[in-house]
């Protein structure tokens, strides 16, 4: 059973400060300004005006390029709204508390489930298209109105909109409950990232994300543009992309990113579970040194 | 001596940057343009503006984005109180403003502000170390 976004990043907020005693206040909303979690001592009263002047201030941010962070210095207290993907995560805390905890928390255990969840719920997406590959025209009707359902009832509903759901199909006329898999087809119910079956060009999955620890390469065999990643990754790669050539996108949580060839790491050598093996040009680029984490993807060359 | 020769430096210096003062400038007012130009040597620091009630100093590696930089630091000054605001932060002393491609440095001494934009690689906190009141 997997949970849906928010009910996780409302669990992680519940919890901040517990992990954090210093943080007063926590919430999260997307970048349109919706709320998405917030814990007990905020309320909608604060979050509303300071999301609203958030979002103005954001929009004119050009001159340094679009705003990643936003730290506000208080007299005892500071307020720090950051980017995580199309999320902003704002905590308020007292000066007093430990900044390793703070950018702990919020630059590399949030941002690395908000991530997780984005790839289990691409995960459940990717499946829906396999159960739908598998209808045949010549199937009876009533076992086309149950795959039906499959197809069609969202994954983020609860158990009783899913039977509301398949009840209302139940009660279709015969006639359209006939012709509904036909537009199903054509708009099956799921992230729009997916184009229907009859698009010419081939469906590509959306790049799943790692996180991987650095490793510091070097020798005489070292080629400078080239990292060595854990092979279980790369194994996942070549079954999502087949024979594709791929380059690998490394991102730091700074959010300094580079693309590079890759290859995969000598498991005898180290024990490479979870590790990306950098040479000295690209942590150069990349400004990051070894033990830190990064967010790997492949990019098709 | 050596003293009598930064003070000579600095006040050449202070020529070079666009000042626009429409009174009578304050001493802090005075310590702080001859930090803006310590600020303004730092590698990374790509332009500064320091301002009061009655006075301001500009100092800018591109001309053409001084109003762009002035308009967004007042921006920051504006929003920041009123996010702050809600929040139960009282009195904001300093707002760092990060972008993908630079980062600007706001700062409340008294009654001057002090509003830096700088590339992203760069602290903050060596900002503030220069600052001399």
């Amino acid at each position: 059973m997997t949970c849906s976004q928010p009910e996780v990043l409302q669990t992680i907020v519940d919890e901040y400060s517990n992990l954090s005693p210093e943080t007063s206040n926590v919430f999260i909303f997307r970048k349109h300004g919706e709320m998405i979690a917030a814990n007990q001592a905020t309320n909608e009263d604060q979050t509303k005006p300071a999301i609203a002047n958030f979002a103005d201030l954001a929009a004119k941010t050009d001159l340094i390029g679009s705003l990643e962070s936003l730290t506000i210095n208080g007299v005892s207290e500071q307020l720090i709204i950051s980017t995580i993907d199309d999320l902003y995560l704002a905590t308020v805390s007292s000066k007093k508390a430990n900044p390793k905890t703070l950018s702990s928390l919020s630059q590399v255990l949030i941002p690395t489930i908000v991530r997780l969840i984005d790839q289990q719920n691409f995960d459940k997406c990717e499946e829906v298209p396999q159960t739908f590959q598998t209808l045949t025209i010549e199937e009876p009707i009533e076992e086309s109105i149950v795959s039906q359902e499959e197809l069609t009832v969202d994954s983020t509903l609860d158990s009783d909109e899913c039977e509301e759901a398949s009840q209302t199909l139940q009660t279709l006329p015969e006639e359209e409950a006939i012709e509904e898999p036909v537009m199903s087809q054509e708009e099956p119910n799921m992230d729009s990232d997916y184009e229907p079956e009859s698009s010419m060009e081939p469906v590509l999955p959306k790049p799943p994300i790692n996180q991987l620890m650095i490793e510091k390469i070097k020798g005489m065999l070292v080629a400078s543009d080239t990292v060595r990643v854990d092979s279980e990754v790369i194994e996942s790669w070549t079954e999502l992309y087949g024979d594709k050539t791929l380059l690998i996108n490394i991102q730091t949580l700074d959010g300094k990113t580079t693309t590079c060839k890759f290859k995969p790491a000598k498991e005898s050598k180290s024990n490479a579970k979870g590790i990306i093996q950098i040479p000295e040009k690209i942590l150069q680029t990349l400004q990051a040194s070894k033990g830190q984490l990064v967010m790997v993807s492949p990019e098709i060359a | 001596m050596k003293q009598k020769m930064n003070r000579t430096e600095t006040e050449s210096e202070l020529e070079d940057a666009a000042v626009i003062s429409v009174g009578d400038e304050d001493s802090d007012f005075k310590n702080l343009t001859a930090s803006l130009l310590e600020i303004r040597k730092l590698n990374g620091v790509l332009g500064a503006i320091l301002r009061n009630k009655t006075s301001a100093v500009v100092d800018f590696e591109e001309q053409d984005k001084i109003n762009a930089f002035a308009l967004l630091s007042t921006c920051i000054h504006a929003s920041s109180i009123e996010i702050a605001k809600p929040l139960n932060l009282t009195f904001v002393e300093s707002v760092l403003v990060e972008g993908k491609d630079a980062k600007i440095f706001c700062i409340r001494l008294g009654d001057n502000r002090l509003d830096v934009l700088m590339e992203t690689s760069m602290s903050e906190d060596l900002i503030t170390k220069h600052i001399q009141l």
